[in-house]
């Protein structure tokens, strides 16, 4: 009975001292063991480890997953003073535990170091970098690549010593102008579409009109094409018709010329003419065999 | 007393000692095998298990199914749904009615001071201000890095995303983001993030990237519809133009057969008339080169006969010795005023 208790008591106590003599490291973390308060020793690979119980040793479990932290809206000036707002961001991680430990212990205060590093650095790198550099229709000419490299390199060179930390990556998320400029260019987009508007408009009735004129032409071209060949079916009729005369007519010239002058009288003389004809000419002939000396006026009047 | 009392009932004594003892034997046991089975878990279809043994990974591929490990604290299991594709949305700009939403409390974006900034922009090419947004699918690939490495694998993506739209649209002309390099955009936007997240995994991988929405600023929607409705112009206009053509040209072949027509009637006629006048003179000639003196005279007289009984008509018996004759004395009305 005795035995059992102190089995069971020790058995709790091994738990105990097992639970404050050992500790874990996640795969995700670093670890500092302490003597009051000084550093001994980092544990930044995942396993167990053991240490001087409490309060002798204190294990500080360090976040070495990077973290992505984004920065505030600044507004810097670019090189040919044109002001921008940047907002960017940046991933970090915590590469020498101890340096980390020593000089900045919390996220919150190494982010607002990294936002103060990289806000001056961007600041610097823009000064080189026109506002054509950062958006621009030639592709070879937008520098944003560029100048996050240069920050990122920059700020882990100023990180290498004191911080431990380092940048992983870093990038531009937003851009935005002023709200006097985005006012302005607002009114440029405005002024940009009212001209395309106008332009489409113009160019419409151009199209319309010339569709109009091409159609008027075509008309006109039909029409004279007709005319054309009308003509040429007329003289075809007349040619033809002239040939056939042509052929008739030279059979006996005398005899046509006859036969259409007397035709051709009766429609030279219409008839209200007055004749007025000699006694003695062809057609009268017989009228005045009997009396050619008495020279009698006939009168005839059909009217 | 007590003494009398534990020796009157000794072996009742030790017989609920001993079933006492039992008890938490057999309830220690219990325990030791509870704690033993709570090493035992699940992994669903569609997720991946990760298990850790003193905080270090030991498998990061667990099959779905059941599984053992050792109880807590000696190792941990995180399942993670690598099947699933998830969407995240990302970009510059707010739906339209979370806007409209907004305006309803604050009054309208276009006045407020700062208003401009409050809901996110891209700046394209040609300084343009836009908003776009679009849709990523990613699916988590690999459980270990996805757990361990970022603190939130999703916000990195997501900025990601972010930076490469701003650089996307940064090289491009407003009216190509706007209307026909949509696609163009999409692929360029998931080639570059792709390329992040090869050389800087985080355990997603993106499936597909698509712009889910473009438009340009509130403040100017307007002027942008305009450009649209002039284009239908353009088009009403041109469809006016082919109508008018589409009636005249049928209009003016009418007219054009109509002329042929004529002309080819005027053609038959005149060659008809021709014919038929010439058929006519040959078969007088015939007749007149039977008797071509009596013939002749026939003619004439039947013209003369035909003309001189229709005209007013005076015969004058002229003498030989060339005497002048007054003609006005025929012509009528003179002779009456003499």
């Amino acid at each position: 009975m005795k035995k059992q208790l102190i089995a069971a008591i020790t058995a709790v106590v091994m738990c105990l001292a097992a639970w404050a003599i050992f500790f874990q490291v996640d795969t995700t973390q670093a670890c500092i063991v302490t003597q009051f308060g000084r550093p001994i020793v980092t544990r930044s690979e995942p396993g167990l480890y053991a240490k001087l119980p409490w309060p002798i040793q204190v294990v500080t479990r360090l976040d070495k997953r990077v973290h992505v932290y984004e920065t505030r809206l600044v507004e810097y000036l670019t090189g040919d003073k044109k002001n921008i707002i940047i907002q960017s961001f940046v991933c970090w991680r915590i590469a020498d535990p101890l340096e980390f430990f020593r000089a900045i212990r919390t996220k919150e205060s190494a982010e607002t170091k990294l936002d103060n590093i990289i806000a001056s650095l961007i600041g610097s790198s823009l000064g080189d970098l026109q506002i054509s550099n950062l958006v621009s229709t030639q592709p070879e000419n937008v520098k944003i690549t560029q100048l996050e490299q240069e920050v990122s390199q920059k700020a882990n060179a100023e990180l290498a010593h004191g911080y431990g930390i380092c940048v992983e990556h870093f990038g531009i998320s937003r851009l935005a102008l002023s709200e006097e400029n985005a006012q302005s260019v607002y009114r440029r987009m405005r002024a940009e579409r009212a001209s395309i508007a106008n332009e489409y408009r113009a160019l419409g009735k151009e199209e319309a009109d010339k569709l109009r004129a091409e159609a008027d032409r075509d008309k006109s071209e039909i029409l004279a094409n007709a005319y054309r060949d009308a003509e040429i079916l007329r003289g075809e009729g007349d040619a033809e018709a002239a040939r056939i005369y042509g052929d008739a007519y030279s059979k006996a010239p005398e005899f046509y010329t006859l036969v259409r002058t007397l035709e051709a009288y009766r429609k030279i003389l219409p008839r209200k003419t007055t004749l007025v004809l000699r006694s003695d000419s062809a057609l009268l002939q017989y009228l005045n065999r009997s009396s050619a000396e008495t020279r009698p006026i006939i009168e005839e009047d059909t009217k | 007393m007590s003494k009398t009392l534990r020796s009157d009932f000794k072996t009742e004594f030790s017989i609920l000692r001993r079933s006492l003892r039992r008890v938490v034997v057999s309830i220690l046991w219990l325990a030791l095998a509870g704690y033993l089975l709570s090493g035992i878990y699940l992994v669903r279809t569609g997720d991946t298990g990760v298990v850790k043994r003193f905080g270090q990974v030991k498998n990061a591929r667990v099959t779905p199914g059941m599984h053992y490990r050792l109880p807590w604290p000696f190792e941990t299991v995180v399942s993670v749904a690598t099947g699933e594709i998830r969407d995240m949305e990302a970009g510059f700009g707010a739906p339209p009615e979370e806007i409209a939403r907004f305006e309803q409390s604050f009054g309208n974006i276009s006045t407020l001071e700062y208003g401009t900034l409050l809901i996110p922009y891209c700046i394209t090419g040609d300084r343009n201000i836009i908003h776009l947004n679009v849709v990523a699918q990613y699916q988590i690939v690999d459980p270990d890095t996805y757990l361990h490495l970022y603190t939130d694998p999703k916000k990195f993506l997501l900025r990601c995303v972010q930076q490469k739209i701003l650089e996307s649209a940064a090289k491009m002309q407003v009216d190509v983001v706007l209307l026909t390099g949509k696609a163009e955009l999409q692929l360029e936007i998931a080639k570059a993030v792709q390329h992040i997240l090869s050389e800087k995994p985080c355990g997603l991988r993106l499936v597909s990237l698509n712009v889910k929405r473009v438009r340009p600023p509130q403040q100017v929607t307007a002027a942008f519809k305009d450009v649209i409705d002039a284009q239908e112009e353009r088009v009403t206009a041109l469809h006016d133009a082919e109508a008018y053509r589409n009636q005249l040209l049928p209009d003016a072949k009418a007219q054009a057969s109509r002329i042929i027509a004529e002309a080819e009637a005027y053609h038959t006629t005149r060659v008809s008339h021709a014919q038929g006048e010439a058929q006519r003179f040959e078969l007088l000639l015939d007749e007149s080169l039977k008797h071509p003196d009596l013939q002749e005279k026939r003619l004439y007289l039947d013209a003369m006969e035909n003309l001189l009984s229709q005209v007013d008509k005076y015969v004058l018996d002229c003498d030989d010795d060339g005497e002048i004759v007054d003609y006005s004395l025929f012509i009528p009305g003179v002779k009456e005023a003499q």
